[in-house]
C-alpha cells in the first residue's frame, strides 16, 4: 500500500512538474532532467528508489502533452518561415490554436492507449525483430542518413531567366540541409570523441550542442518576428471523426516506433518517413499523428527499458532519459506494467492539465508579448547550460546555435541536425568511429 | 511509386545476396561480418532517378514560353493566349515547345491557385483561377477573382492524353511539352519526367563506378557491388512500369517514352503502404535467415534459427496484409482518394463545363496529375516536419 | 486603441509589405534576397539577411575552433574510486594493472579490469578484439600488466562504472608484466592475489571430476618448504598450448617454472595458474621420471596438511613521516589522528596525521561493509595495511576489516 501512494505521489509530483516547466519555450525536459538528477542523488535519502522511474517518467509524459501549448502559441513566425511552419501554427495563425492543441493532446491521448495495445508485440515479437537486425544497425541508420538526404526536394520555385539561376533558387534550401548535414556531423564527430566539455559534467554532454542546435535558433527566429499572435477562438469541441483518428494513429504509431527504437532518429525523422510510407494527407491528420508519435517516441523509447524477456534480459529502451538515469536505475522483471500504469495516470492527467492550461497561456499572451518570453528563455538556457557545463558548454552551445540557424532561415529541414549523432553513432557502431577519430587527429 | 517505396524495395532487393548480407552483418553468426554500408546502395540506386529528375533534370530542361503571372493582377485570358500562342508556335513550325508555368504567390502562405485544361474535342486551351489557398492547400473561401476563365482557341490539332486539369498553387508549377506529330499535336505532361533518368542503360553506366571504388578501397567481392546497385536502379524503373506514365526504358538507344501498364497510381498509399511493408518483412527475413542473431541461455550461447519461409511470410505478410485489405475495405475504397487540390479542380472545370458546356470532363485521373500532386504534397509534408524542434534529445 | 497607434500599426504594416515585397515586379518575395521573377536584388530585412550570414560563417568558424580546442585537450587523468555518477559517458583516462581478462573469440569482444588502487574498473571493447589484437600483436594487454588508457565512461546502477574502449591508440601499456620470482616458502597470505613466477617441483598429482588437483614443492631441498596445492581446472588445462607442458605438469618429479596467482582457501594458500594460454608463462625445466598422470589412478589421500598460517606476522609499526617509496608492499602499521573522511564511490578516503604528516588511507567499498566503526574527524586510528604507490602518492591500503582500529586513550 505504502508503494503504492508513493508511487502515486510521484506519478503526481512529476506530472505536475513536468507540466510547469514544459511552458518554457524551447526549453526540453531533458534539459532540467539532468539538474533533477543530481538533486535527486544528493538527497537519496529523502526520496525513495521506488519513485525514481515514476517520477521522471512522469516529466516526460507531461511534457510529451504540455510542450504543445509554446509550440503552438508563443510564437508567431513571419514570412522568415514561411515554408517551414507547423500546420499547429498554421491553425493558430488562423485563431484555430486552441484546437490544434487539443487536437494533438488528443493524438497523445490515442499514442498512450496504443502503447498499451501494443503490450504482446513489444514482449512476444520485438525482443526477436531486435536481436535480428541490432548486428545491422550501422548500416541501417546510414539507409536513414540517405534517405533523409535524398529525399529533401527543392523548395525554391526554380524560377530563373537561365538554368544557373533556376537551378540556384531551387536548390537554396538543398544546399542549406547538406551544409546543415555535414556541419552537425561534424560537430558530433568533435563532441563524441573528444568533448571540451569537463568531465565532471560528463552525463551533460550533448546537452548544450542540442540545446544550440534546435533551441536557441527557435528562439531568435521569433525574437526577429515582426508578427503578432491572432485572438484566438477557445472552441467547445473539436471535429474528429474515427477515421482520421484511426489513420492518424497508424501513421503515428509507424513514425514514433521508428523514432524510439532506432538511435539517434528523432519524431520528426521518423515522421517523414512515416509520412511517405502512409503516403495519407491533412493538417488535422498531421497534428493528430504528431501527437501520437510524439508520445511514443519519448515515452515509448523510455518504456522499452522494461521490456525484459530471455531474448532481451536488459530491455531495449533508447534516448536521452535512458542515459540520464542509468546510473540509478536497473529495470526489473515486472516493472513493465508498474510503468504502463504510471504513463496511463500521468498521461490522462496532463491531457485535463492541456485543456486548463492552453486557456491560462492564452490569456497569459494577451498581457504579456511572446518576445518577453523568449528573452526570459533566452537568458534561462544559458544559465542551465553555463551553470551545468561552464565556459565550454556555452561555447559548443554557440557553434550549435550556429548550426541549428542554418535551416531555419534557409528552409531546410531541421532534422539534418541529427546527423551530430547519426554519423557518430552510425560509425561507431560500424567500428569505424576510430579510424575517422584518427584521421581527424582526435584520439 | 514514391520514393521511400522505390528505397526500400531497392534494399530488399538487395538483401536477397547472401555474401552482401553476410559482409553487412557485423557480428553474430556470419564469419564474413564486415561492418560493410553495401546493402544501402540498393536504396540508394533505387531512390536515383526520381533524384535526377526533381532535383537536376527540370532545371536542365529549358521552356521556350514562361507563362508566369503577376498576382495582383491575375489575366487568365493572357495566360491562355500565351498557352495557345505555345501551342501554335509548335503546329506551324514543327518545333517542340516547352511551356513552364509558375506558382502566383500572393503571401508568406498564401497563393493564387489556377488551372490549366487542354480540350481535345474543341482544341481549346483553359485557365481557370480559382481561390486563393495556404500551402496546405486549403482555399480561403471568395478569394476568386472577378475574372476567372481564360480561353484560346489553338490552331492545331490537340491529342489530349492527360485527362485531368492540371492544378497549380504552391511551391512550383508544371512544365508541358508539345510535339507535332502528323496529324496531331502531343501534350505531355512533365516532359523532363522519367526520360533519360528512368533508363537501364544508364542504371548501368551509373551502377560502373562502385565496382571501382570498392577496387580501389580494398573491398572483398567488388563486382557485387554494381550488380546491387543497377538492381536497385532497375526496380525503380520496372515499379513506374505499374504506373501510367512509364519511361525511356533504353534511353539513349530510343528516346520516346514508353507508356506504363497503368495498373495502380504511383501516390496510392495502400499499394505504396504494402509494398513498403512486405520490403520491412522480406529485409527482416533476409537478415534472419543469412546471419542468425546469437543470443544467451544462461552460461550458453544460442543460435535463433530462422523460421521456415512459408511459415514465417504466411504468419507476417499473409495474415497482416489480409487484414490491413479487409480494413481498408471497410473504410475505404482501394482506391486512393483524390488530393484536395484535384477535387477543387475538378469540381471548378465541373462549374466551367456548366457555364460554357463545352469540356467534357475525363473522370480517369492521369498518372502524371496524380505525380505533379505527389510532388507537391512531398514539399507541403516537408514543410509541415520542417519545425521538428527538440525532439532529438 | 487610439487613432496614433493604429496609423502607427498601419505604418509598421506597410513597412514589412515593402521588405516582403519586389521592388521591380511588386510581387511577393518572403525572405529572398534576390526576386526569384525578375531577379532583382531585393532589400531583405536586414535582421534576416544578417541572420543568414551569421549562420553560415559563424558554424563554419566555430567548429574549427572547436575542433582545435578539443584537438588541443589534455583528457583528465581520474582516480577510479573516485567516479561519480555525474561522470557518466565523461571521457576520462585512468591507470592501473590488469587484473582480470576475458576475451570473446567469437562475438570479437573483450574486456579488461583494472584496479588502480582506489578501485576497479572494467574496460569493454565490444566488436573490436580483431581489430586490437591486430594493433598489439604479442603486446596486447594482459593481466598483470599496467596500462593507461582513455574512454567514454559507462556507468550503471547494475554494474557499476565501466568504461567503452573505442580505439587502439587510446590505450598504453606502460609496464608490461613481469612477475617477481618467488620462492614458495616466501609467499605470505597477504600477497593473495598476487602474481609470481614460480620453479617448483610436482609432488603429486590428483585428477577430478573438473580438473587436476596438484601439489607442489619449492625445488631446491635448501628451500624445502610445505607443498602448496595447484588446481588446474580443465577449462584451464587445455588452454594450456604446449604438450609438452601439459605432460610436465601432470608427471610427478618434474621440474617446472610457471607464472600463477597466489590464492587461499580456508585460510590456507593455494596457486592458480595465470593465463594459461600464454607461452611465455611457462617453461618446463625437468621432465618427471614417471608417467603423466592419468584418471584412473587410485588416490590415497596420505598428505597431511602442514600449513604453516603466516597471516598473523606481524606489522611493522611505522611513523609516517617515516614511510618512503621503498616501503612499498610493506605490511605496516601506523597510527595517526583522522583529518579528513571523503566516502567515495567504490570505497572511503581517509587522510590520517601524526607529528604534521599525513598519509591517504584508502578503505575499499567492501571492508567500509563489513566495518563496525563509524570513522569521524578528530578520531585516532591505527591502521594495518599494504604501502601502495599511488600515481606517485604512498597510501596504506587494509586488507581487512580488522586493520582499522580505533585508539582509545
Amino acid at each position: 500500500m505504502i508503494s503504492f501512494l508513493t508511487v502515486l505521489i510521484y506519478t503526481v509530483l512529476g506530472s505536475l512538474t513536468g507540466a510547469l516547466l514544459s511552458l518554457i519555450p524551447s526549453l526540453h525536459i531533458y534539459n532540467v532532467a539532468g539538474f533533477a538528477l543530481l538533486i535527486w542523488h544528493a538527497s537519496q535519502s529523502l526520496i525513495p528508489q521506488i519513485a525514481v522511474a515514476p517520477f521522471f517518467i512522469s516529466l516526460v509524459v507531461a511534457f510529451s502533452f504540455i510542450n504543445t501549448i509554446p509550440m503552438t502559441f508563443v510564437g508567431a513566425p513571419d514570412e522568415s518561415a514561411t515554408v517551414t511552419i507547423l500546420p499547429g501554427t498554421k491553425m493558430m495563425m488562423s485563431g484555430a490554436g486552441y484546437e490544434a492543441a487539443v487536437l494533438t493532446g488528443t493524438g497523445s491521448l490515442i499514442g498512450l492507449f496504443m502503447l498499451i495495445a501494443m503490450t504482446p508485440f513489444f514482449f512476444y515479437l520485438f525482443p526477436t525483430i531486435h536481436l535480428i537486425v541490432s548486428p545491422h544497425m550501422h548500416w541501417i541508420l546510414m539507409l536513414v542518413m540517405i534517405y533523409m538526404l535524398m529525399s529533401e526536394w527543392p523548395k525554391g520555385c526554380g524560377m530563373g531567366k537561365t538554368v544557373l539561376q533556376r537551378f540556384l533558387n531551387a536548390w537554396g534550401n538543398i544546399f542549406a540541409g547538406l551544409l546543415t548535414f555535414g556541419l552537425a556531423g561534424l560537430l558530433g564527430l568533435i563532441i563524441t570523441s573528444k568533448s571540451p566539455i569537463s568531465h565532471e559534467m560528463g552525463f551533460q554532454n550533448i546537452m548544450p550542442v542540442f540545446v544550440g542546435l534546435f533551441a536557441i535558433p527557435s528562439i531568435i527566429q521569433n525574437l526577429l518576428s515582426n508578427e503578432k499572435i491572432p485572438d484566438q477562438h477557445i472552441a467547445e469541441s473539436i471535429n474528429i471523426d474515427a477515421r482520421t483518428a484511426g489513420i492518424s494513429a497508424y501513421q503515428g504509431v509507424i513514425g514514433g516506433m521508428i523514432a524510439a527504437y532506432l538511435p539517434a532518429v528523432t519524431a520528426g525523422i521518423g515522421g517523414i518517413i512515416a509520412g511517405h510510407a502512409t503516403a495519407q494527407r491533412g493538417d488535422k491528420l498531421f497534428i493528430i499523428s504528431g501527437g501520437v508519435s510524439k508520445i511514443i517516441y519519448y515515452v515509448g523509447a523510455f518504456l522499452f527499458l522494461f521490456i525484459i524477456t530471455p531474448l532481451s534480459p536488459n530491455g531495449l529502451g533508447k534516448g536521452g532519459l535512458n542515459i540520464i538515469l542509468k546510473p540509478v536505475l536497473t529495470p526489473e522483471k515486472g516493472d513493465f506494467f508498474v510503468i504502463l500504469s504510471v504513463i496511463l495516470v500521468s498521461g490522462c492527467l496532463s491531457f485535463l492539465m492541456l485543456l486548463h492550461m492552453s486557456k491560462w497561456v492564452l490569456a497569459f499572451l494577451k498581457v504579456v508579448d511572446y518576445r518577453q518570453i523568449y528573452i526570459a528563455s533566452l537568458i534561462l538556457m544559458f544559465v542551465i547550460v553555463g551553470g551545468l557545463t561552464g565556459f565550454m558548454g556555452l561555447m559548443v552551445m554557440i557553434v550549435g546555435t550556429f548550426v541549428g540557424m542554418i535551416p531555419v532561415f534557409f528552409h531546410s529541414r531541421r532534422s539534418n541536425c541529427m546527423a551530430v549523432l547519426l554519423i557518430p553513432i552510425c560509425l561507431n557502431m560500424a567500428g569505424y568511429g576510430d579510424v575517422v577519430m584518427e584521421f581527424l587527429g582526435l584520439l | 511509386m514514391k520514393g521511400l517505396t522505390h528505397f526500400m524495395s531497392g534494399v530488399a532487393l538487395a538483401s536477397f545476396f547472401t555474401p552482401a548480407v553476410l559482409m553487412a552483418g557485423k557480428t553474430g553468426s556470419s564469419a564474413t561480418a564486415a561492418a560493410s554500408f553495401i546493402l544501402t546502395l540498393g536504396g540508394l540506386y533505387g531512390i536515383m532517378p526520381d533524384t535526377l529528375d526533381f532535383k537536376m533534370g527540370q532545371f536542365f530542361s529549358e521552356p521556350d514560353f514562361e507563362v508566369d503571372c503577376d498576382p495582383s493582377n491575375p489575366d487568365p485570358q493572357k495566360m491562355a493566349d500565351q498557352l495557345g500562342e505555345a501551342i501554335d508556335e509548335c503546329w506551324e513550325t514543327g518545333k517542340d515547345i516547352k511551356v513552364q508555368f509558375y506558382p502566383m504567390r500572393l503571401a508568406s502562405n498564401v497563393w493564387q491557385q489556377y488551372v490549366i485544361k487542354f480540350d481535345g474535342n474543341t482544341d481549346e486551351v483553359f485557365i481557370v483561377i480559382n481561390e486563393a489557398v495556404s500551402t496546405s492547400q486549403i482555399p480561403f473561401m471568395g478569394t476568386e477573382p472577378e475574372k476567372r476563365v481564360g480561353r484560346c482557341k489553338v490552331k492545331a490539332n490537340l491529342l489530349e492524353t492527360h485527362g485531368r486539369p492540371s492544378v497549380v498553387d504552391i511551391l512550383s508549377g508544371p512544365q508541358f511539352g508539345f510535339k507535332k506529330d502528323g496529324e496531331h499535336l502531343l501534350i505531355e505532361f512533365l516532359p523532363w519526367h522519367r526520360t533519360w533518368s528512368h533508363s537501364y542503360v544508364l542504371g548501368a553506366l551509373l551502377a560502373l563506378p562502385t565496382y571501382f571504388i570498392a577496387l580501389l578501397m580494398g573491398f572483398s567481392l567488388p563486382w557485387l557491388y554494381p550488380i546491387i546497385a543497377f538492381l536497385g536502379f532497375a526496380i525503380h524503373l520496372t515499379e513506374d512500369l505499374t504506373g501510367h506514365m512509364g519511361g525511356s526504358l533504353i534511353w539513349p538507344i530510343k528516346k520516346e517514352r514508353c507508356n506504363g501498364a497503368g495498373w495502380f497510381r504511383a501516390s496510392n498509399p495502400h499499394m505504396n503502404f504494402l509494398i513498403d511493408y512486405t520490403c520491412v518483412t522480406v529485409i527482416i527475413y533476409n537478415l534472419w535467415r543469412i546471419t542468425p542473431p546469437l543470443y544467451r541461455v544462461g552460461k550458453n550461447t544460442e543460435i535463433l534459427t530462422a523460421l521456415p519461409w512459408y511459415l514465417y511470410y504466411f504468419v507476417f505478410l499473409a495474415i497482416p496484409i489480409t487484414i490491413y485489405l479487409l480494413i481498408v475495405k471497410f473504410s475505404d475504397k482501394l482506391e486512393d482518394s483524390k488530393s484536395f487540390a484535384a477535387v477543387n479542380a475538378e469540381n471548378l472545370v465541373d462549374e466551367f463545363k456548366k457555364i460554357e458546356g463545352t469540356i467534357d470532363i475525363i473522370e480517369e485521373l492521369s498518372e502524371a496529375d496524380t505525380l505533379l500532386a505527389e510532388e507537391l504534397e512531398i514539399r507541403n509534408k516537408e514543410t509541415k516536419f520542417g519545425m521538428d524542434q527538440i525532439d532529438g534529445m | 486603441m487610439t487613432e496614433s497607434e493604429v496609423k502607427q500599426n498601419e505604418q509598421e504594416e506597410v513597412k514589412n509589405d515593402i521588405e516582403v515585397l519586389c521592388p521591380s515586379c511588386g510581387r511577393f518575395v518572403g525572405a529572398y534576397e534576390i526576386c526569384p521573377h525578375c531577379q532583382t536584388q531585393v532589400n531583405t530585412r536586414v535582421s534576416i539577411k544578417l541572420v543568414k550570414r551569421i549562420a553560415v560563417i559563424g558554424a563554419i568558424v566555430g567548429i574549427i575552433l572547436l575542433y582545435f580546442a578539443a584537438k588541443n585537450r589534455e583528457v583528465p587523468m581520474i582516480n577510479i574510486g573516485e567516479i561519480q555518477i555525474n561522470h557518466n559517458m565523461a571521457l576520462v583516462k585512468v591507470s592501473g594493472r590488469v587484473i582480470r581478462e576475458s576475451i570473446q573469440d567469437k562475438k570479437d569482444n573483450f574486456s579488461l579490469t583494472i584496479d588502480d588502487g582506489t578501485g576497479k574498473i572494467k574496460l569493454g571493447g565490444y566488436n573490436k578484439l580483431k581489430k586490437w589484437k591486430k594493433h598489439f600483436g604479442e603486446k596486447f594487454p594482459k593481466e598483470g600488466d599496467f596500462i593507461e588508457v582513455t574512454g567514454n565512461l559507462n556507468i550503471t546502477e547494475q554494474f557499476g562504472a565501466s568504461m567503452f574502449l573505442s580505439s587502439p591508440h587510446r590505450l598504453v601499456v606502460k609496464k608490461s608484466f613481469n612477475p617477481k620470482r618467488v620462492k614458495l616458502n616466501d609467499l605470505r597470505i597477504e600477497d593473495v592475489n598476487s602474481t609470481y613466477r614460480v620453479t617448483v617441483k610436482i609432488d603429486y598429482v590428483k585428477k577430478f571430476g573438473m580438473g587436476y588437483s596438484i601439489r607442489v614443492t619449492d625445488n631446491s631441498v635448501s628451500d624445502q618448504s610445505a607443498p602448496i596445492s595447484l588446481t588446474i581446472f580443465d577449462t584451464a588445462f587445455n588452454r594450456i598450448k604446449n604438450e609438452n607442458v601439459k605432460k610436465a605438469i601432470t608427471t610427478k618429479g618434474s621440474v617446472c617454472e610457471f607464472v600463477a596467482i597466489l590464492g587461499e582457501y580456508k585460510g590456507t594458500l593455494q596457486l592458480k595458474l595465470k593465463s594459461p594460454d600464454n607461452p611465455n608463462y611457462f617453461k618446463v625445466i625437468e621432465m618427471g621420471a614417471g608417467d603423466p598422470y592419468v584418471a584412473s589412478t587410485t588416490y590415497k589421500n596420505t598428505y597431511s596438511t602442514t600449513y604453516v598460517n603466516k597471516s598473523n606476522q606481524k606489522a611493522t609499526p611505522e611513523q609516517i613521516k617515516n614511510l618512503s617509496k621503498d616501503d612499498v608492499k610493506k605490511y605496516v602499521e601506523i597510527t595517526g589522528i583522522i583529518d579528513e573522511v571523503t566516502p567515495q564511490e567504490w570505497g572511503t578516503r581517509v587522510i590520517l596525521t601524526q607529528d604534521g604528516s599525513s598519509i591517504m588511507v584508502w578503505i575499499k567499498k567492501f571492508i567500509v561493509g563489513k566495518m563496525k566503526l563509524n570513522l569521524a574527524k578528530g578520531q585516532k586510528l591505527k591502521v594495518l595495511g599494504n604501502i601502495n604507490d599511488f600515481k606517485g602518492t604512498l597510501q596504506v591500503v587494509p586488507i581487512s576489516e580488522t586493520g582499522i582500529q580505533e585508539v582509545t586513550e
